[in-house]
């Protein structure tokens, strides 16, 4: 049989934390595993308090101490939920990353003959390793669950991307198909244009003529004449007829010359001498871009103007410039949640053109702001923007070695700033 | 395995073990939160596989632990619990609220342990079985499916607790699988005679 000394010893030297409680929590048995790990040998804890000497899980162990003392069954805690109950250093303290022991606990009732608790015994149990590996296993897996989603995130980029090659084929071809139309439309136009022309000097000569006639057969002795001519005059509506003629010929015109300035915008816009260098005028290139998106502007926002007299031309690729106007005011327009205003203002700063395109739209978040000229960098719904307009801009703009910066105070919409030098030399 | 466990004089004898220990169970635990508890009464039932996962899968939102026990009697507690009335048992078992996910998931695997413990001591208590409880462990049965399991047929009992005014809900299953019904009816027997 065991005697008390052997027990006593196996006790102080089993490979777990092992102390003993009275119903009081007083400290009746402190082995050398919680000796030596927490540094308080035995003659410090026996006898006193367990609550006290660790205020900081009081709490926590009279709770567990109390329900095993009530309900008369064992209680777990397991280092998943409360790693450190005991504040005992790591057991790998060469190969470990860890600073503290990882520990499960179990506190069991000890009953007495009458089938009483007299004592609570307090186990605790070294789960370093197999804590140490399930952390590293669910760093793992968040870390797999991560890369999945930058793939997922990578392939619906290309997607977009593909969608936007796709879109910007069919735009070149929609290009090409708009300069030929226009081409077509611009021969028959002009005849249709010169000839109103010709038929309004026509047509002010026969009234004119009609107006002499008249004249003539009032003052004619025969009264017959003037009465029958007064009946024509009357049963064909006459007088309207020559009042509403130069009315029909002068809209007719406007409307020949409206459709001329759409063709021409059309033949502007179209990328046929894109990439030509020349002296442009950015006025006429933003008048140009706003009658081309006209209609997509009408019905959001209000234009203000605030064109620099006497604006120097700028030696640049005037549709690449255009193409950067479009996006910026479209951009706008789509920042509108209500109807609101879009001020442009063209003026000369320095050694700069400098085009500022503001809105009184929903404004760009601050975390945003940074971000507006990556590629693929959209806050439109998905199937609404490709993310790629203004990075396009920015590129265009850097080319011209300009500059495109964007400010967006809290609640006053965004501001769009374009810089272009006056002094450009063409880059190839 | 088809066909009945249990006689029926040996079902109702464990029907009336049951429901003696669970009033025990509900006794101590009411002592234990200072409020009173409501028990449903006990059911004990065959069940397949299938019923079994069907059980635990429940479409309610649900977290389940599982407990062990071993020793004369052997077998798995498994506890369901909703997030309803969470916060109250938690002030009543000294917790701060708004409960942190470890103390949420400490907070459940304390209920378990508590009331599967309470469930199960008055059970073998009458039964005079020695028996040892393993820690209880969270426990998500969406991987479980009828093909893993390696028996057709198990002794489910079941017992539902509730602490009026409070939302709080749990469901306690204690299961043994066929072998282990052996030493269970055999002191049933001998309860009955």
């Amino acid at each position: 049989m065991i005697d008390e000394q052997l027990a006593s010893q196996l006790i102080r030297q089993l490979p777990i934390g092992a102390c003993l409680l009275t119903p009081d929590y007083t400290i009746a048995l402190w082995n050398d595993f919680f000796a030596e790990r927490l540094q308080m040998p035995v003659e410090q804890t026996l006898g006193r308090n367990l609550l006290e000497l660790f205020p900081d899980q009081a709490r926590f162990l009279k709770r567990k101490l109390d329900s095993v003392f009530i309900l008369k069954n064992t209680s777990f805690s397991y280092w998943e939920q409360r790693p450190h109950i005991f504040q005992f250093k790591s057991t790998r303290p060469v190969t470990g990353q860890e600073e503290l022991m990882y520990q499960n606990m179990e506190i069991v009732p000890i009953f007495n003959d009458e089938g009483q608790i007299s004592h609570l015994f307090l186990a605790i149990t070294d789960a370093t390793t197999t804590a140490s590996y399930s952390i590293a296993l669910r760093q793992a897996h968040s870390q797999l669950e991560d890369e999945h989603k930058a793939q997922a995130e990578l392939i619906r980029k290309l997607e977009e991307a593909q969608n936007q090659l796709l879109q910007a084929e069919k735009m070149a071809s929609i290009g090409q198909l708009a300069a030929g139309v226009a081409h077509e439309i611009n021969n028959p136009i002009g005849f249709v244009s010169s000839n109103l022309e010709t038929l309004q000097h026509y047509c002010q000569s026969l009234v004119q003529a009609l107006d002499f006639a008249g004249q003539l057969l009032a003052k004619h002795p025969s009264a017959e004449l003037a009465s029958n001519y007064q009946q024509y005059k009357t049963q064909h509506n006459l007088d309207f007829l020559l009042q509403d003629m130069p009315e029909l010929i002068t809209e007719s015109l406007e409307g020949t010359g409206r459709v001329m300035s759409i063709v021409k915008s059309l033949r502007e816009f179209s990328h046929v001498d894109s990439t030509e260098w020349k002296e442009t005028s950015l006025i006429d290139g933003m008048e140009s871009t706003l009658r081309i998106i006209n209609n997509e502007l009408k019905y959001k926002a209000t234009i203000h103007k605030d064109y620099q007299e006497q604006m120097p031309l700028v030696y640049c690729q005037s549709m690449q410039i255009n193409q950067v106007f479009m996006n910026l005011l479209l951009n706008a327009a789509q920042a509108m949640e209500q109807p609101g205003d879009i001020y442009i203002r063209i003026s000369t700063a320095g050694d700069f053109a400098r085009i500022s395109i503001r809105d009184t739209g929903t404004g760009i978040a601050p975390q945003h702001l940074t971000k507006v000229f990556e590629p693929f960098f959209t806050t439109k719904p998905v199937g609404a923007g490709t993310g790629l307009g203004l990075s396009l801009s920015y590129s265009i703009i850097q080319k011209h070695q300009g500059k495109l910066s964007v400010t967006s105070p809290a609640g006053q919409g965004a501001e769009f700033v374009i810089q272009l030098p006056l002094l450009a030399t063409p880059k190839e | 395995m088809s066909g009945q466990f249990l006689s029926e004089e040996q079902r109702d004898a464990l029907q009336e073990v049951l429901n003696i220990s669970m009033g025990q169970a509900a006794d101590v635990l009411a002592r234990l939160i200072q409020t009173q508890v409501q028990l449903s009464i006990p059911s004990v039932k065959q069940s397949s596989r299938q019923d079994f996962i069907g059980c635990l899968k429940e479409p309610v939102q649900q977290h389940l632990a599982q407990q062990s026990f071993l020793g004369e009697l052997s077998g798995e507690m498994i506890s369901l619990m909703t997030d309803n009335g969470n916060e109250a048992i938690a002030k009543l078992m000294h917790y701060d609220t708004p409960l942190p996910e470890q103390d949420r998931q400490e907070l459940l695997l304390e209920l378990t342990n508590i009331l599967a413990g309470a469930c199960l001591h008055g059970l073998i208590s009458q039964l005079n079985f020695k028996i040892q409880l393993a820690a209880p462990v969270l426990f998500n049965p969406a991987s479980l499916c009828s093909e893993q399991l390696n028996w057709q047929q198990a002794l489910l009992m079941e017992v539902q607790f509730q602490i009026p005014e409070t939302s709080f809900h749990a469901r306690i299953l204690i299961c043994l699988k066929q072998d282990s019904l052996y030493p269970l009816m055999h002191h049933l027997d001998m309860l009955l005679q």
